[in-house]
């Protein structure tokens, strides 16, 4: 009787087991498929982190290192403040002006517009009609001048220049100290690559700069600008590959005033031999410009702090639009690159590119 | 939980096997619910994957037709299409009334937030132009139209470029729930199959515990209907039709068996009966061999007798003639009774003649005395009992003694029973010889004394008579008192009178 019992009871157990197993099974099931169905995410906009304001980036550089730097600190800095950051060149297709992407914006009503400004008469109209719609424009890089933009971001060009400008002259130096002085040697010849298309007053700022170093070093030295109209495609690489070939008139240092630039142009001196015959200098530290100074390609570039200035943009736009105000203007410093400090630079960019794997 | 259990266990079958197909079927029911429920979801998950790009294709459309007939309105100013474009304005208002209006952090639905402003910014416009027009500022409208067809430039690409996006993502969201689908598809198999697994299982169990203690009963009553009786039915405690059947059968069982003890009881008791016929017939057969041994042709001597009494009347020998007839109806009363049933009274007259006979043989030794309470002597008895005992009382009591021999016959009723008694004043019994009598084994002794041959023996009369009135104490013998003598004790229960004996 007993042993019947414990047989009864072993039985009613399994049974239990099983049912318990049974309902485990299914609720793991509903759950697994709940889990599926909302991992599809079909355009809802529920849960989603939602902010104050959305600001737009309208800029020149769409895929450019140091552009994407300059975004990745306007959005990190908007997070912290409950503002979205677009970057309107990257979301919008199709190959807009600057002019057209302002357009649009305002047209979107977003609540702030971070700008590259340049000097055109249309930028300055669309910035005015922006304020009148209560949109708050904060111009960086390139200044818009006498337009109603709240602040400007961007480094001294005056000062930019000089840095160039003291690079230049050493690089003259080191020239005459291992060429022997030709008698009929001709001036040393150096290049400033201007980007026409923004008319602004910074390249020539800095082209100034660097011509009144020259003169204040006492070289002799044709100092001359080229301009490269950065609105047609591929035309600057074409125009520098131009210039490095043009065995005439090839110059001494050429120096460059765009990341892209610098980089093409490295690589044009690369390719037809000239290392050291051409001084290269370059803006920005992008990889391939950090690469070049290591292998001696590039004389010396300037690091332009990019995610500096976004954040600035950003607060810049947040304190206007809380306070009501905000001081015009604010510098980012300025720091040359050269062969002694490039080994910092590029640890700090293999650890960012470590932690972006990760 | 427990009540619920005892509730169930103390259910009929018919419930019982209700209930666990019903749980059965509804847990069938449920899963196959919840598949469906989940299948549906999905493939209703699947069919709105694209509804967005569809949505989106009509927004393109209708802002098309915005564009288009305000284009044809400034061009002709029909009020048809001033119409068609209002039409067309409302419409493209109600599409784009349901894009996300708030900034999150998804390009998508940022993307939607600019169309949809945008899109309140071109349809300002276009109603601009379309005022301008109607007040015929020619500028105003061609500047209007312009910024209008600007922005419809602007909405366009956005409006394709959040299409090719959503349709990206939709194509892998597609892909996901089509995966999803599958995965569905094959637990909802896997997961009914398992399902179909327990139930069986849960029909066994049921069915199983159900039918157990039909088994056992079958088992025992098999049992019993080969005859062993000692198996009794299991005792199951399930509380349906099953223990009130196991019940009853224990019950019945146990019934059968004490009908079959007292079967057994009274078939001995018959047997025993039978037993006692049979033994009584053979002591009344042995008593009439005796007999037969005894007399040669009976009817011979009663007629030489009677022959005898005639003569011995001629000649005028009274006292002859008598004894001869005593004598005839002594030895007329042995024969006709020979193994019937007579009255005491009958036996009481052969008893007279005895004496008679012995008195003239022996010149009146004996003193033979009677006290009778007449309305006993119609009481039923075996015939010749009391002669025997009559002669015992004298062979082996007053025989031997010095001095008159004395023998009284009494026949009284007390305590519902008559008594019948011979006392003689002889040389009494030995204890020995009494306990021989009563245990039936004084024959063979007899056998070996003198006059044997004479009478039936008293154990043949103590056997025949308890045979008669089938007890025991029916037959005692005393030593007198005064320690002379013996009395012979017959104690006849009073309920053998005559009318119940005919009853």
């Amino acid at each position: 009787m007993k042993k019947k019992w414990k047989e009864k009871l072993g039985i009613k157990g399994a049974m239990f087991v099983l049912a318990f197993i049974l309902l485990l099974l299914c609720c793991f099931a509903v759950y697994a498929f709940y889990h599926a169905i909302h991992a599809v995410n079909l355009g809802q906009t529920e849960g989603m982190k939602k902010y104050d304001y959305h600001f737009v980036m309208i800029h020149s550089g769409v895929g450019d290192d140091f552009w994407e730097t300059l975004y990745k600190g306007a959005k990190e800095e908007g997070e912290g403040i409950g503002a979205y950051v677009e970057d309107f060149g990257d979301t919008v297709p199709g190959n807009y002006s600057a002019e057209d992407l302002m357009d649009m914006a305002i047209a979107a009503k977003v609540d702030g517009i971070i700008v590259e400004g340049n000097q055109s008469d249309e930028m300055r109209a669309l910035i005015e009609e922006a304020e009148e719609q209560n949109i708050t424009v904060v111009t960086m890089i390139h200044d818009v001048a006498g337009s109603e933009r709240k602040a400007y971001v961007g480094i001294n060009a005056y000062s930019l220049g000089e840095l160039y400008g003291n690079q230049v002259v050493e690089a003259l130096e080191k020239k005459k100290e291992s060429a022997k002085p030709a008698e009929n040697a001709e001036k040393p010849r150096v290049v400033v690559l201007v980007d026409t298309s923004e008319k602004d007053t910074s390249s020539s700022l800095i082209f100034a700069s660097i011509r009144e170093k020259m003169n204040q070093s006492g070289n002799d030295v044709e100092v001359t600008s080229l301009n490269i109209e950065k609105n047609e495609d591929f035309e600057s690489e074409e125009i520098i590959r131009n210039l490095v070939l043009n065995k005439t008139q090839r110059p001494d240092v050429v120096v460059n005033l765009s990341s892209v630039d610098t980089i093409s142009c490295s690589q044009a001196v690369i390719d037809y031999n000239l290392v050291g015959k051409i001084v290269v200098l370059g803006y920005y530290s992008a990889p391939e410009v950090l690469d070049g100074i290591e292998k001696g390609v590039i004389q010396a570039s300037v690091d332009v702090d990019a995610e500096k200035i976004g954040k600035t943009c950003v607060e810049y736009l947040n304190k206007f639009i809380i306070k009501g105000y905000v001081s015009e203007y604010a510098a980012i410093d300025i720091r040359l690159i050269t062969a002694d400090n490039v080994e910092e630079y590029l640890e700090m960019a293999k650890k960012e590119q470590r932690d972006k794997g990760e | 939980m427990e009540k619920l259990v005892k509730k169930y266990q103390q259910m009929s079958i018919r419930y019982k096997l209700l209930i666990s197909f019903l749980v059965v079927c509804l847990l069938l029911v449920l899963i196959n619910g919840v598949v469906y429920v989940n299948l549906h979801q999905t493939v209703g998950q699947i069919d709105s994957v694209y509804v967005s790009n569809i949505e989106l294709n009509q927004l393109s459309e209708s802002l098309e037709e915005v564009q288009t007939t305000l284009y044809q309105y400034l061009e002709t100013k029909s009020s048809s299409t001033l119409e068609d474009y209002y039409v067309y304005e409302q419409k493209y208002r109600d599409l784009f009334s349901g894009l996300n209006t708030e900034t999150v952090g998804s390009t998508t639905a940022l993307m939607e937030k600019n169309i949809y402003n945008i899109s309140n910014s071109y349809l300002d416009k276009t109603d601009e132009t379309v005022q301008a027009k109607r007040g015929r500022n020619v500028s105003l409208y061609r500047e209007g139209y312009a910024e209008s067809q600007k922005l419809y430039q602007y909405l366009r690409s956005a409006i394709d470029t959040l299409n090719t996006d959503i349709f990206l993502q939709n194509s892998d969201n597609y892909s996901v729930l089509r995966k999803s689908l599958n995965s569905v598809l094959l637990f909802a198999i896997a997961f009914l199959c398992l399902v179909m697994g327990v139930a069986i299982l849960w029909v066994l169990f049921i069915t199983g515990s159900i039918t157990k203690p039909l088994i056992e009963l079958a088992g025992a009553a098999n049992e019993i209907a080969f005859g062993n009786m000692a198996v009794s039915f299991p005792v199951v405690e399930t509380g349906d039709e099953i223990t009130v059947v196991s019940k009853a059968c224990n019950k019945m069982i146990d019934s059968i068996r004490i009908y079959i003890d007292e079967i057994k009881e009274n078939y001995e008791r018959e047997a025993k009966h039978i037993e006692n016929e049979l033994i009584m017939k053979n002591d009344l057969k042995e008593a009439q061999l005796k007999y037969l041994q005894a007399q040669i042709n009976p009817h011979f001597l009663f007629n030489t007798l009677n022959a005898g009494a005639q003569l011995a009347m001629m000649e005028g020998a009274e006292k002859t003639c008598l004894f001869i007839e005593n004598m005839a109806d002594f030895f007329r009363y042995n024969v006709r009774k020979m193994g019937k049933d007579t009255t005491l009274y009958e036996e009481v007259e052969s008893v007279d003649n005895y004496i008679y006979i012995l008195n003239v043989r022996f010149s009146g030794d004996i003193g033979f005395k009677k006290q009778i309470q007449e309305k006993l002597l119609d009481v039923q008895m075996p015939s010749m009992i009391l002669q025997p005992i009559v002669e015992n009382a004298i062979n082996h009591g007053i025989r031997g003694m010095e001095g008159d021999g004395r023998i009284l016959l009494s026949v009284y009723a007390e305590n519902q029973s008559v008594y019948v008694e011979v006392t003689d004043n002889g040389v009494g019994i030995s204890e020995e010889m009494i306990a021989l009598i009563l245990e039936n084994k004084s024959e063979d002794k007899q056998e070996n004394t003198e006059n044997s041959g004479m009478g039936v023996g008293l154990s043949n009369v103590v056997s025949r008579l308890r045979r008669f009135y089938e007890c025991d104490d029916v037959f005692t013998i005393e030593k007198n008192q005064s320690g002379r003598g013996t009395t012979v004790r017959i104690r006849i229960p009073v309920k053998k009178t005559k009318e119940e004996a005919e009853k």
